[in-house]
């Protein structure tokens, strides 16, 4: 764990690593000139555990968190920064990024991120802990479900649904109205215009989708 | 010493279409698992030496049967796997549990087939095993008892470990440009891993290539005289054999692994099972997940690897239990790839003229299997 500095008044801990850890950063900078910005790049161990014994210095009070974690297993391991934090009794708000479109009454999950130049149509939802990367386009009334992770340029249509923990490359688009299962990748780019099953890997690497039964 | 296989057995169609008659049409194939099958009208349905088959629960029952419509001879079940009445879906003619059509939409008014006529209709039924939690089918119409293809020992062992799977399966295809008996030669080649997948596989665990003299004298002695149909069983069960390969080094304790019952036999080995003709097990973990392979042949240069992973059976509900098998997918993969990298290499220098190849004492399981099927292959004996 490396960390820059601390503010004792006003702070905010975007916790995780890689790019989505410096993207999340630069997004609370700019959103929150006010406050401290602690960037805490986390490591794992040869089991993937995080050491997060640094947030007992904390105080949930003074201290808000963003868990800025990309989708590696299947969005379970950003999920459970999250739920560490929660259970430590802190905040994580989400993160608009400036130059996101959200229309008015959108409402956004707790940890749940909009990348710059998204446009997120009204009547849609996105839950908790969902990361809409920047340039992604999720339609009118379309439903986000949590811990999905989309990455820059995705774009999802009016009224369709992403089941949990699903990840959705750029270069896809869902078209209107289809329901994407929960725990299902779509990597291969293009139009997907069928529902998708539960639990469904569409990869690049393999000539069907991957599925996992039972 | 020169190897029994000639090119010709990596490219010739005759002798392709010759395998599927006399090994995948008469051996026991490994067909999938009896947790995907645990429910009336579940069902599972792949082709076995070009033959559709589908194995179907009918009230707790398995029954597998050739997955071909008696009216227009299509295919019945699709989707590899799924829950369903077994019915046409060309023109709704619905099979019961002996394979008879129970229901033929209009018969009367536009088929009006017979008594006779109507009961003579059945589809043609195939032998069916369990082996544990593993499915497999025979298609002969008189199939050789299991008992000449697999030892007891082997099959107390696939037993053991299949019934310690859990229910939830990853299930993925690679197709590749070699022929299919590369595959289980590569497998019994316990030099390769070094050479192959010397940043992948070997950086981990140390495969050995160790040569048993009695066995090699063995497969010698056979080669040189005129074996007998007990002595061709012997052969045949020999083929088959799960062992603790190599020793696993330390390694991480996986959150995972607290969520699982681990293989009881298991220790800290990499174990392999090879199943002859096609059926590769191992469990790189020493009894926490297993990876399932099915090498399918397609064409005399043309194979297709079925790939399943499952983790040891849950002992609770563990959320993250489908991120922990498409991570031992994509993990795995990589090895997988090196394999068919370098089986396509063997087979892109064959030729009708390509030298034969010259092996090493090591290679005595090879030579064992070599000796058997050029046997059958070239009409020497039949089983």
């Amino acid at each position: 764990m490396s960390s820059d500095t601390l503010n004792p008044t006003t702070t905010k801990l975007v916790i995780g690593a890689g790019d989505f850890l410096d993207l999340a950063c630069e997004a609370w900078r700019a959103l929150e000139p006010g406050t401290a910005i602690e960037r805490v790049s986390l490591a794992q161990d040869d089991a993937y555990r995080f050491d997060l014994a640094f947030l007992a210095e904390h105080d949930p009070a003074r201290v808000t968190v963003f868990a800025a974690f990309d989708d590696r297993f299947l969005n379970f391991k950003r999920l459970e920064l999250l739920a560490f934090c929660r259970m430590r009794g802190y905040r994580l708000p989400p993160c608009v990024a400036p130059g996101a479109v959200v229309a008015p009454g959108v409402k956004l999950g707790e940890n749940a991120f909009v990348g710059q130049g998204a446009v997120l149509a009204p009547s849609c939802r996105v839950e908790h802990n969902a990361v809409i990367g920047a340039n992604c386009s999720v339609g009118f009334a379309a439903r986000i479900a949590h811990s999905v992770w989309m990455e820059a340029g995705a774009v999802i249509g009016d009224r369709a649904e992403i089941g949990a923990h699903t990840s959705v490359a750029s270069g896809v688009v869902v078209a209107r109205g289809v329901k994407v299962g929960k725990l299902c990748e779509l990597r291969v780019p293009g139009l997907h215009r069928e529902d998708i099953a539960d639990k469904t890997y569409c990869n690049p690497d393999y000539p069907d989708p991957l599925r996992i039964f039972n | 010493m020169r190897s029994r296989m000639r090119p010709e057995h990596y490219l010739s169609e005759a002798v392709f279409a010759r395998e599927q008659e006399l090994l995948f049409r008469r051996l026991w194939i490994f067909f999938g698992f009896k947790t995907l099958l645990a429910r009336h009208n579940d069902y599972l349905e792949r082709s076995i030496g070009g033959v559709p088959v589908v194995v179907q629960n009918f009230n707790g029952e398995l029954k597998a049967f050739e997955n071909v419509c008696l009216h227009r001879q299509a295919r019945i079940q699709t989707g590899m796997s799924g829950r369903r009445p077994l019915l046409c879906r060309y023109h709704g003619w619905g099979y019961d549990a002996a394979g008879r059509p129970e229901n033929i939409p209009f018969h009367d008014d536009i088929y009006r087939f017979g008594a006779g006529e109507r009961a003579a209709l059945c589809l043609r039924q195939f032998a069916l095993k369990t082996v544990g939690n593993a499915v497999f089918v025979n298609l002969a119409a008189e199939p050789i008892p299991m008992a000449w293809q697999f030892s007891a020992p082997f099959m107390d062992s696939l037993r053991s470990c299949s019934e310690s799977w859990d229910e939830e399966i990853i299930f993925g295809r690679m197709p590749g440009r070699y022929n299919w008996k590369l595959a289980f030669e590569n497998l019994r080649d316990g030099n390769h891993p070094r050479f192959v997948h010397p940043s992948t596989l070997a950086k981990h665990v140390t495969f050995q290539a160790p040569v048993d003299e009695a066995a090699l004298a063995a497969v010698e002695a056979a080669a040189a005289g005129t074996p007998g149909p007990r002595e061709r069983r012997e052969q045949l069960r020999g083929f088959s054999f799960g062992v603790p390969d190599a020793p696993l080094g330390p390694r991480p304790a996986y959150d995972w692994h607290e969520h699982v019952e681990r293989w009881p036999e298991g220790g800290d080995y990499y174990y392999n099972w090879l199943a002859y003709p096609n059926l590769h097990i191992a469990s790189p973990d020493g009894g926490y997940s297993f990876t399932i392979e099915r090498h399918v042949p397609v064409a005399p240069g043309q194979s297709e690897l079925l790939v399943w992973w499952v983790l040891a059976r849950k002992k609770d509900r563990y959320p993250a239990s489908p991120a922990v098998l498409h991570a031992m997918m994509l993990g795995g993969r990589p090895v997988l790839e090196e394999d068919i990298r370098v089986m396509e290499l063997v087979q892109s220098g064959l030729h009708a003229d390509a030298p034969i190849a010259s092996q090493g004492a090591y290679e005595y399981l090879s030579r064992g299997v070599e000796q058997w099927y050029s046997d059958l292959m070239d009409g020497r004996f039949e089983f």
